[in-house]
C-alpha cells in the first residue's frame, strides 16, 4: 500500500471537490436541521441545501477551467484571474491520478465535467421543487435534504468512477439515501411500498453487481477501468497476444455487471420495479430518480462500455436487443398509464431504449458522445419541467394532478400552467421546434453513423406512437370538460405557485426551448472535450 | 418595388410575434390583434409577387448556418428562397390565413386567445414549409403545423373532433416520421461528397440525384409517402374528410386551401428533384393512384348527405388533378398542377366560408335541410354558383384553366390518363349540380329556411377577393402562368435527366 504525498492528496482534493463539498454540505444540512426547529425556521435546511448547491456550481466552474484552461487573454481567462479563482491545470497525466487513478473527473472522452454540471442542477431544481410538497404534507424534515446531496454526491462520483469499487460504492451512496427518499411519505402505504419494493430489488441489483466485480477481479487481476495497467489496457492486451476469444469468467462477469446497472436506468427486463416505485415516492423525489438517476447511470454505463471495447463484439449485439426490448416494452407500457407518474416511468423507459440504440453503435465516437450528452441533458430538463409544472399546478388547482381525470379542464382553469405542460409533453414527444426533437434527431444521427439503421427505424416509429400517451393528458387539460365541482373543493385552498417551483419551470423552460431553438452553445459544451 | 431585406423571415415570423402579442394582451383585443398581424403579413407578401423576377432562380434568399456540431461537419441551415413553385402559394397562404381570421371574429366566442394564437402560429409553420430550403428547417415548419391544427380542431371542433383531430395527427406523423429517417439517412449517404452531414437542399442536390435503384426509390418512398398523406392520394385519404368535418370553418378553409397543397408542393421541391430516376420510376404508380382518388373521390362525394364531407371528398377528386398533372412530368402538367393548387385553395377554400357562413345560420350541414335557397338568399346563391361552377370547371373560370392543363400533360405522357381522368370532370359536374340544385332550387321545404338573413356586407366582402381572382385566372391565365413558367421548366428538365443539376 502506497501512501499519497500531500501534493498528490491536494491533487486528489482539488479533483474530488465537488462530491467531497456537497457531502460536507449534507452534513451541515443534517446539523442545522437540528439547530433550526422553529415553525419559521422549517424552510432553512432548503436554504442551506440550495446555497451549498450554488456553491458545487462554483466549484464546477473552476473545474471545467481546469480541465479546459481558457485561452490566455479571453475574457473568461482574465475575470478569472482578476477574482483571483483561475485554477491550476490539470493535465492529461494527472486525470486519473487521483486515488491511485480510482477516480476520473474528466472521462474517456471528456464526458464527464460537463455531464457533472448537469447532476448539479437536477438537484438544484428538485431542491426547489421540495419545500412546498413537503409542507403541505407535513414532511418538511432536514434529512430530506441532506439525503439528496449525499444521492447527489453519489451521483457525481459514479460518473468518474474509474475503478469498479469505486464505482459499486458510489452506486450504493445514490441508491440507499433514495431508498429512504422513497418512502419520505411515512404514513402513506404507497410510498412505503415504493421504499421496501425499491430496496429490495436494488439489493438484488447490487448484489449482481458485485458479484460480477468479483469474478472481472478473479480473472484480469484488475478493477480498474482506463488508464494503465486497467482492465481496459489488459483486455486489448490480451486480445492482441492470443486471438482466442475472451474467457467465459470475463464475460460472466461483464453481464452482471451490465445488469446492475440496467436495474438502476431501468432497461427491460430489469424495469418492473420502475412504475410502482416511481408512482409510490413522493413526487420531487420521482423527478430526481427520473433525471438524476438515469444520467448517472448512463454516463456509468457509457464508461463500462469503453472500458470492455475490446469486447463490444460481445457487448454491442447484447445491447441491442436490450435496446429493442427496452424501446418496445416502455412505449407500449405507457400506452396504457392513466397516472402520470406511471405513465412518466414507461416514458423514461422508452428514452432509455433510445439511448441504447446509440450505444449499441457506439463506434462513431465523435457524434456518439455529444449525441448521449445532449439527449441526457434535454431528457433530464423535460422531465424535472413536467414534474415543476405537475407542482405548480398542484399549488393553484389546490389539489393532487396525478390522474388522468384530475387534469380535465385545466386548460381552462390554468391556461398558462397548463401550455407549460402541453410543451413539455410535446418535447417528450419528440416535437421539432422544441429541444426533445433536436436531441433525438442528434441521437438518431449518431446510430446511423454507428451503424444501426434498423433499430432507429423501429425507435422513429415507436416515438410516433409516443405521441398517443404523451397527448392524451394535453386532450384532457384542452379538449375536455371539467369535472363538476363537489363539495370538498369549497375549502380548498388555492394559491399561486410559490417563487421557488416559478422559478424550477421557468429554468426547465428557458433550458427545454433554448436548447430546442439554440442548440450550438449546449453542443459547443459538449463537443469542446473532443476538440482538444 | 419598395425592396425589403429579411422579406422571407418577415412573412414568417410576423404571424408569430402576433400570436405571442395576443397571449399577453387582454381577451377583448384578441381578434382585431390577429386580424391586424395577418393583414400586414398579406399586404408584405404582396411585395413577393411585384417584386418577383420571372426567372429560374431562387429569389429572396436568405441563408446562414442555424445548428452547427462537430466541428462544422454537422450543419443545419436557415436557409429560405421563394421561385416560381412559391409564388403564388405564399399570397395564398396569407390571403385565406386573413380572411378566415376575420371570418372567425364573429363566431368565435371560447378561448378566443388561443383560437387566435393557434391560426397565426399555423401560418407562421404553412409559410415556413413553403420557404424553407434546408430539409432539417422544411421538417421543423411541417411538424410545427401540426399542433396548432390540432389544437383548432380539437379544442374549437364539432362534435366528433377529439377522434379526428388525433386521427389527422397520427397520419401526418406517421408519414413524416419515415420522411425524418429518409432525411437522416439521405444527408449521411452523402456525407463523404459534402465533407460532413449537411442537410440543404442545394448540398444534398448533386448527390442524391445520382442515386439510382432500389435505395433511391425507397428513399423517394419514404419523402412520398409522408406528401402522398398530406395531399391526401388515394388510400391515404381517410383522415381528411374527418379532420374536415369536425374542423371548425376557418381551419377547413386553411386546412383545404393551404395544407393539403404542401403536400403537392413537397413533390415538386424536394421528392422529384431530388431522386428523379426513382420518380420516373414511381410516376405512372402515382399517377394512377392519382386517377383512381380522382374517380373514387367524385363518386364518394356523390353520395354524401353533408355538405362539408361532400366538399372534402371533392378536394380528394381535384387534389388527384394537381397530382396527375405533377406526375405527367412536363411543363404542361406541372403549370396545370400548380396552377390547380392556387385554384382548389379559392374555389374550396370560398365553398368552406360559405359552408361555414350558412352553418352560422342554421346550425346544419344536412344537404336535405335546405332547398329553395335562391328565393330566400339570393346574393349567396350567386356566390355559391360562381364558386361551384369554378370548382367544377367551367370555361371562363379559374378551374378551367388548372383541369385542361393537367389532362393535357397527361394525355402528352399517356394518352389513357387523361381519357380517364376526363370522367372526373363529368362527375365533379355531377355532385356540385346536386349539391347546388337540392339547396338552391326547388320548392322551400323547411320553415326555418323562409327567414334566413342574406349575405351581410362584412361576408360579401371575404368571398368578394376569392371570386374576383377566380374570374381573374379564368380569364387571364397566363398573368399567373408565365412568372411560373421558367422555373417549372428547368424543374421538368431536372427531374427528367438523372446526374446532378443542383439548384438554381
Amino acid at each position: 500500500m502506497q501512501f499519497m504525498t500531500v501534493s498528490e492528496l491536494m491533487q486528489a482534493a482539488q479533483q474530488l471537490a465537488i462530491p467531497l463539498f456537497l457531502s460536507f454540505v449534507g452534513m451541515v444540512v443534517l446539523m442545522a436541521d437540528l439547530v433550526f426547529d422553529r415553525e419559521d425556521e422549517r424552510r432553512w435546511p432548503a436554504y442551506l441545501t440550495i446555497a451549498g448547491l450554488l456553491g458545487s456550481l462554483l466549484l464546477w466552474v473552476q473545474s471545467w477551467y481546469a480541465y479546459f484552461p481558457p485561452a490566455a487573454g479571453s475574457r473568461a481567462a482574465s475575470l478569472l484571474s482578476t477574482l483571483r479563482l483561475l485554477p491550476a491545470p490539470i493535465t492529461p497525466e494527472q486525470r486519473g491520478a487521483a486515488f491511485q487513478g480510482m477516480y476520473d473527473g474528466f472521462g474517456a472522452f471528456g464526458h464527464v465535467p460537463a455531464m457533472i454540471l448537469l447532476v448539479l442542477l437536477i438537484a438544484l431544481i428538485v431542491t426547489m421543487l421540495a419545500p412546498h410538497y413537503l409542507e403541505g404534507r407535513g414532511l418538511e424534515r432536514g434529512e430530506y435534504y441532506a439525503l439528496l446531496l449525499f444521492a447527489t454526491a453519489g451521483l457525481v462520483l459514479m460518473m468518474g468512477a474509474n475503478h469498479l469499487i469505486l464505482l459499486f460504492l458510489a452506486i450504493e451512496l445514490l441508491s440507499i439515501p433514495l431508498y429512504i427518499l422513497a418512502g419520505f411519505a411515512r404514513p402513506e402505504m404507497r410510498s412505503q411500498e415504493a421504499a421496501l419494493k425499491y430496496f429490495l430489488l436494488g439489493s438484488f441489483a447490487s448484489g449482481f453487481l458485485l458479484y460480477g466485480i468479483a469474478l472481472l477481479y478473479g480473472s484480469t487481476g484488475t478493477m480498474l477501468m482506463g488508464g494503465s495497467g486497467s482492465l481496459r489496457e489488459g483486455l486489448q492486451a490480451t486480445f492482441e497476444i492470443a486471438s482466442g476469444g475472451p474467457n467465459l469468467m470475463t464475460l460472466a462477469g461483464l453481464t452482471m455487471l451490465l445488469v446492475g446497472l440496467g436495474f438502476k436506468i431501468s432497461i427491460v427486463p430489469f424495469h418492473q420495479w420502475t412504475p410502482d416505485v416511481y408512482e409510490g415516492s413522493p413526487t420531487p423525489v420521482t423527478a430526481f430518480m427520473v433525471a438524476g438517476t438515469k444520467v448517472g447511470g448512463f454516463i456509468a454505463l457509457l464508461n463500462v462500455i469503453v472500458t470492455f471495447e475490446a469486447l463490444y463484439g460481445f457487448v454491442a449485439p447484447l445491447l441491442a436487443i436490450l435496446a429493442l426490448l427496452t424501446m418496445v416494452v416502455g412505449n407500449i407500457g405507457a400506452l396504457q398509464q392513466t397516472n402520470i407518474k406511471r405513465m412518466l416511468a414507461y416514458s423514461s423507459i422508452a428514452h432509455a431504449g433510445y439511448m441504447l440504440v446509440l450505444l449499441a453503435g457506439l463506434m462513431a465516437i465523435q457524434i456518439s458522445s455529444p449525441a448521449l450528452q445532449l439527449y441526457l441533458a434535454v431528457y433530464a430538463m423535460m422531465n424535472l419541467g413536467v414534474f415543476a409544472v405537475l407542482l405548480a399546478l398542484e399549488q393553484s388547482a389546490g389539489r393532487e394532478v396525478i390522474e388522468l381525470a384530475d387534469f380535465n379542464g385545466l386548460g381552462r382553469e390554468h391556461p398558462v400552467l397548463a401550455l407549460l405542460l402541453g410543451f413539455f409533453l410535446l418535447s417528450l414527444a419528440g416535437f421539432p421546434p422544441t429541444a426533445g426533437f433536436f436531441s433525438k434527431l442528434y441521437l438518431f444521427t449518431g446510430a446511423v453513423a454507428g451503424g444501426q439503421r434498423w433499430l432507429v427505424a423501429v425507435a422513429v416509429v415507436l416515438s410516433v406512437l409516443s405521441f398517443f400517451y404523451y397527448a392524451r393528458f394535453i386532450v384532457a387539460m384542452f379538449m375536455q370538460p371539467a369535472a363538476e365541482p363537489t363539495e370538498s373543493d369549497e375549502g380548498r385552498e388555492r394559491t399561486a405557485p410559490s417563487f421557488m417551483v416559478g422559478a424550477a419551470v421557468a429554468v426547465t423552460l428557458l433550458l427545454v426551448l433554448g436548447i430546442g431553438l439554440f442548440p450550438n452553445p449546449a453542443l459547443s459544451l459538449f463537443e469542446r472535450a473532443l476538440q482538444q | 418595388m419598395l425592396q425589403i431585406p429579411y422579406l422571407l423571415s418577415i412573412l414568417i415570423f410576423l404571424p408569430l410575434v402576433g400570436a405571442l402579442l395576443i397571449a399577453f394582451a387582454p381577451r377583448e383585443w384578441a381578434s382585431r390583434l390577429a386580424l391586424l398581424a395577418a393583414v400586414v403579413t398579406f399586404l408584405l407578401s404582396l411585395l413577393v409577387v411585384v417584386n418577383f423576377e420571372p426567372v429560374a432562380t431562387m429569389q429572396f434568399v436568405e441563408r446562414a448556418p442555424w445548428i452547427t456540431a462537430l466541428g462544422g461537419t454537422f450543419q443545419i441551415e436557415y436557409f429560405l428562397g421563394l421561385d416560381g413553385i412559391t409564388l403564388w402559394l405564399v399570397p395564398l397562404t396569407t390571403m385565406l390565413t386573413a380572411l378566415a381570421v376575420w371570418f372567425s371574429s364573429d363566431h368565435i366566442r371560447d378561448r378566443e386567445k388561443g383560437y387566435y394564437a393557434s391560426l397565426l402560429t399555423l401560418q407562421t409553420g404553412m409559410l415556413g414549409v413553403f420557404l424553407a430550403l434546408d430539409l432539417f428547417l422544411f421538417f421543423v415548419f411541417w411538424e410545427a403545423v401540426l399542433i396548432p391544427m390540432y389544437f383548432l380542431i380539437g379544442i374549437w371542433g364539432g362534435q366528433n373532433r377529439l377522434y379526428a383531430t388525433i386521427k389527422f395527427v397520427l397520419f401526418t406523423m406517421a408519414g413524416s416520421a419515415l420522411m425524418l429517417a429518409a432525411i437522416i439517412v439521405l444527408s449521411y449517404m452523402a456525407r463523404e461528397q459534402n465533407q460532413g452531414l449537411f442537410f440543404a437542399l442545394d448540398r444534398l442536390l448533386p448527390f442524391s440525384a445520382t442515386i439510382t435503384g432500389t435505395t433511391g426509390i425507397l428513399l423517394f418512398l419514404a419523402f412520398a409517402l409522408a406528401f402522398a398523406i398530406k395531399v391526401p392520394l388515394f388510400p391515404f385519404h381517410t383522415w381528411l374528410p374527418d379532420a374536415h368535418v369536425q374542423a371548425p370553418t376557418a381551419g377547413s378553409v386553411l386546412l383545404a386551401g393551404v395544407l393539403l397543397k404542401m403536400g403537392t408542393y413537397g413533390f415538386l421541391r424536394f421528392a422529384m428533384p431530388l431522386f428523379p430516376e426513382a420518380a420516373r420510376a414511381m410516376a405512372p404508380v402515382l399517377a394512377i393512384l392519382a386517377i383512381i382518388g380522382i374517380l373514387y373521390g367524385a363518386v364518394v362525394a356523390y353520395a354524401q348527405r353533408d355538405i362539408k364531407s361532400l366538399v372534402a371528398y371533392s378536394s380528394v377528386s381535384h387534389l388527384g388533378f394537381v397530382m396527375l398533372g405533377i406526375f405527367a412530368i412536363n411543363t404542361q402538367g406541372f403549370s396545370g398542377g400548380v396552377l390547380q393548387m392556387v385554384n382548389h385553395g379559392l374555389s374550396t377554400g370560398a365553398l368552406f366560408f360559405l359552408v361555414g357562413m350558412i352553418y352560422e345560420r342554421r346550425h346544419t350541414r344536412d344537404i336535405d335541410a335546405y332547398g329553395g335557397l335562391w328565393k330566400v338568399v339570393p346574393l349567396y346563391s350567386v356566390f355559391f354558383l360562381i364558386t361551384m361552377l369554378a370548382s367544377v370547371g367551367l370555361p371562363g373560370l379559374n378551374g378551367f384553366v388548372g383541369e385542361f392543363l393537367t389532362l393535357l400533360g397527361a394525355f402528352l405522357r399517356e394518352p389513357w390518363w387523361a381519357a380517364v381522368a376526363t370522367f372526373g370532370v363529368v362527375l365533379a359536374a355531377a355532385y356540385m349540380l346536386k349539391l347546388f340544385g337540392k339547396m338552391m332550387f326547388g320548392p322551400i321545404t323547411h320553415e326555418e329556411n323562409r327567414h334566413l338573413i342574406d349575405l351581410t356586407r362584412k361576408e360579401v366582402l371575404i368571398l368578394a377577393p376569392l371570386v374576383v381572382l377566380m374570374i381573374l385566372i379564368g380569364f387571364a391565365p397566363n398573368l399567373f402562368l408565365l412568372p411560373m413558367e421558367p422555373t417549372l421548366d428547368a424543374l421538368v428538365q431536372t427531374v427528367n435527366q438523372t446526374g446532378a443539376v443542383g439548384l438554381r
